[in-house]
């Protein structure tokens, strides 16, 4: 079966990011949009567009009775659901199927085999794959004194996740029993509001851990491949912030053994399409755990189709319309080349305790040049609404090795300007520069343990800084330049004022003189 | 013409003159002239891209630079990948700022919302007493969590605050003094 028409449920960049392969392909797209994206790149990117609901999520983008009957009215033959929202919902895979709409993505069996963490611990640990100590169950509602008992006996530092979540939200580190109840609470209530499930489970916490997962590709005749992994340590209060693949500690021996056993565990359930298996590695030891299954494309993907060549949403297309995998695993390791490094660019402040700043983007200018890919949900005078992720893009590099990488990264970055709201592109700069991330030497610990260094470099002493020194001047001749503008006009200007240019400047000069 | 730039709580009188698109720029290290304390020196080649984008040759270097501002005399210079944030203030608002007088952490700290969200849980009462960082609200924006701290030790004096209403940037939450 060919598709035909393919509806995008999502929005920002990975709206914008399937949309561009649809087009490749001759597929004509619909977007769908809340009341707060109706001027969104992602509708003015698609082929048409239908409108789901007010701005929250929760009464827009994540109602399935709207979303299907947005793929009704335009006849959409396929869904798309990106990642996030209802991406690893198996009532939307059923709804989908009911509505005899193509669901993009795995089976909604599979899904929920795996959607759910506690049960793929379970399904993972019956096929021999080593696991994390934790609970098998989402902690029954009463239970909290139960859990906290339990915590106890696996010993801190625990670990609370939401049953039904990924993305760092509902997730807590809590390191002793006295904040156990206030982080359970909060982790409920973020699972809630960002899943609509409030469930959360309790997992020990390895130390020195490295998150590395293992991107997999499956089709309906049983063939399943794994397309290398991807680092993705560095976090945030577990939001990825910069991934790279490859990663430091994984030899191809490693890379071979962890991508069977993430094979091994997808085929367990039936899965088909794109899937990650996330694992934690023990930096020491290298022995590694699975953690649990992603059921849909990743933010991070770009990294792999960098070291692959692939499109990936291209592949997962052509899975859904029946179609087998084209490639062997020994294409793929044929295949695997180089280093990709992508970071991802957050719309928040990070010296106000990375407090989200929505707003308008006056200015938006992307870095280019070899080898540099940028996905963006964001255009100049873009609104970013502040309903949903921060996250307004991905900046994704690649180079022949991984110092040429983190080289391209950081000059990539310093071309990167987005003027009118705040983002995160200094901090990703000042991670790029840490020693551990250089030396490929670091864990999830990484930024919670640099964060002093994390911040803008000041100088001692109360004394400026060059950079310091040259944004002052800067201000002081815009302002010098404002003030004698005002001057002359007696009002302040607007900008695409009718006075000539040569003029101003003319009489510019003569009240200069006559200072 | 002269300018008072207030960069992380310290105060420096700057002179800017131009000559043709070159400014020499004098950094005063305090907030006045001294003979003991000379000033930094910048001679700048300075051109207009447009609103708010200058094209800067300094010191062997050359530089972009993305320039917003406010009424008030906020700056905010974004250079390479860093933001630069600080006031940039002439003699009459220079005045004015200083007669107004900045809170300072001696008088009455007013916790404003720092942008539009949702109020998801309320941490003190009026009246209570709190110690310095001690949450006081949570508000939630852009499906995460952000808790508002109190700047230093005190009494909540004031609280505007309710579960589960909506915010707007710069409304008054509290007041802690």
């Amino acid at each position: 079966m060919q598709f035909r028409k393919i509806l995008i449920a999502n929005r920002g960049e990975i709206a914008v990011r399937v949309a561009r392969t649809c087009r490749e392909m001759g597929i004509s797209t619909v977007a769908i949009y809340s009341d707060a994206d109706r001027a969104a790149l992602h509708v003015r990117t698609c082929d048409e567009a239908v409108r789901v609901g007010p701005p929250p999520s929760r009464e827009s983008y994540l109602v399935i009775e709207n979303v299907i009957a947005a793929a009704r009215t335009s006849r959409a033959d396929a869904i798309h659901p990106g990642y996030g929202f209802l991406s690893e919902n198996p009532g939307f895979a059923r709804a989908c199927a009911e509505a005899k709409i193509a669901f993009i993505g795995p089976p909604p069996e599979a899904m929920e085999e795996m959607g759910e963490k506690t049960r793929a611990r379970r399904k993972a640990s019956e096929a021999g794959v080593p696991i994390v100590p934790g609970m098998k169950e989402p902690i029954p509602e009463g239970q909290e004194a139960a859990a906290k008992e339990y915590a106890q006996r696996v010993g801190y530092p625990i670990m609370i996740k939401a049953a039904a979540g990924g993305g760092g939200k509902g997730m807590r580190l809590v390191e002793s029993p006295k904040d156990f109840d206030a982080a359970l609470t909060t982790a409920q209530r973020e699972a809630l509001s960002a899943f609509g499930d409030g469930r959360v489970y309790l997992e020990k916490a390895i130390s020195r851990p490295r998150h590395v997962e293992i991107q997999i590709f499956a089709d309906r005749s049983g063939t399943c491949l794994w397309l290398g992994e991807r680092e993705c340590s560095v976090q945030r209060r577990h939001q990825k912030v910069i991934e790279e693949t490859p990663s430091a500690v994984v030899t191809p021996q490693l890379r071979a053994q962890m991508g069977e056993v993430a094979c091994k565990a997808a085929l367990a359930v039936g899965y088909v399409g794109a899937g990650t298996c996330e694992f934690l590695v023990d930096g020491n030891t290298r022995s590694f755990y699975f953690l649990e299954m992603n059921t849909r494309l990743q933010v991070e993907h770009p990294i792999t189709e960098w070291c692959t060549g692939l499109d990936l949403v291209r592949w997962q297309i052509e899975v859904a319309q029946g179609a087998r995998l084209p490639w062997s695993q020994e294409d793929v390791l044929r295949n695997l080349r180089g280093h990709a490094i992508e970071a991802r660019l957050y719309a928040e402040d990070p010296a106000r305790n990375f407090m989200p700043s929505p707003g308008t983007i006056g200015e938006l200018r992307l870095s280019a040049g070899p080898f540099v890919r940028n996905d963006c949900g964001v255009e100049s005078g873009s609104e970013v609404p502040r309903y949903y992720d921060p996250m307004i893009g991905k900046l994704a590099v690649w180079a022949g090795s991984r110092e040429a990488a983190v080289a391209r990264r950081k000059r990539a970055l310093s071309e990167t300007v987005v003027k009118g709201i705040t983002t995160n592109t200094g901090y990703l700069r000042r991670i790029l520069d840490l020693e551990e991330f250089r030396r490929g030497d670091y864990d999830t610990g990484l930024l919670a343990n640099a964060k002093d260094r994390l911040l803008p470099a000041v100088g001692k002493e109360g004394e400026l800084t060059p950079d310091q020194e040259l944004a002052i001047s800067a201000a002081a001749i815009f302002q010098l330049e404002r003030d004698e503008r005002v001057a002359l006009q007696g009002a302040p200007s607007t900008n695409g004022s009718a006075t000539s240019a040569w003029a101003t400047a003319g009489r510019m000069e003569a009240l200069r003189r006559g200072r | 013409m002269r300018y008072h730039a207030i960069a992380s709580g310290t105060e420096r009188l700057v002179v800017v003159n131009a000559r043709g698109s070159t400014y020499r720029i004098a950094i005063h290290p305090g907030p006045l002239e001294s003979a003991d304390a000379p000033p930094r020196v910048l001679e700048v080649d300075a051109v207009h891209l447009r609103a708010g984008a200058l094209s800067l040759l300094a010191e062997g270097r050359s530089a972009r630079c993305d320039i917003e501002s406010d009424a008030e005399g906020r700056f905010r210079v974004l250079l390479g990948d860093e933001i630069h944030t600080f006031d940039l203030l002439d003699d009459r608002k220079h005045r004015m700022h200083k007669a107004g007088g900045q809170f300072s952490l001696e008088g009455p700290q007013r916790i404003d919302a720092p942008m539009p969200g949702k109020i998801v849980r309320v941490l003190v009462k009026e009246g209570d007493t709190v110690t310095e960082g001690q949450g006081l609200v949570v508000v939630e924006a852009m499906k995460m969590e952000n808790e508002l701290k109190s700047p230093k030790a005190g009494v909540v004096r004031e609280l505007h605050a309710q579960e589960g209403q909506p915010v707007e940037a710069g409304a008054k939450l509290a007041v802690v003094s």
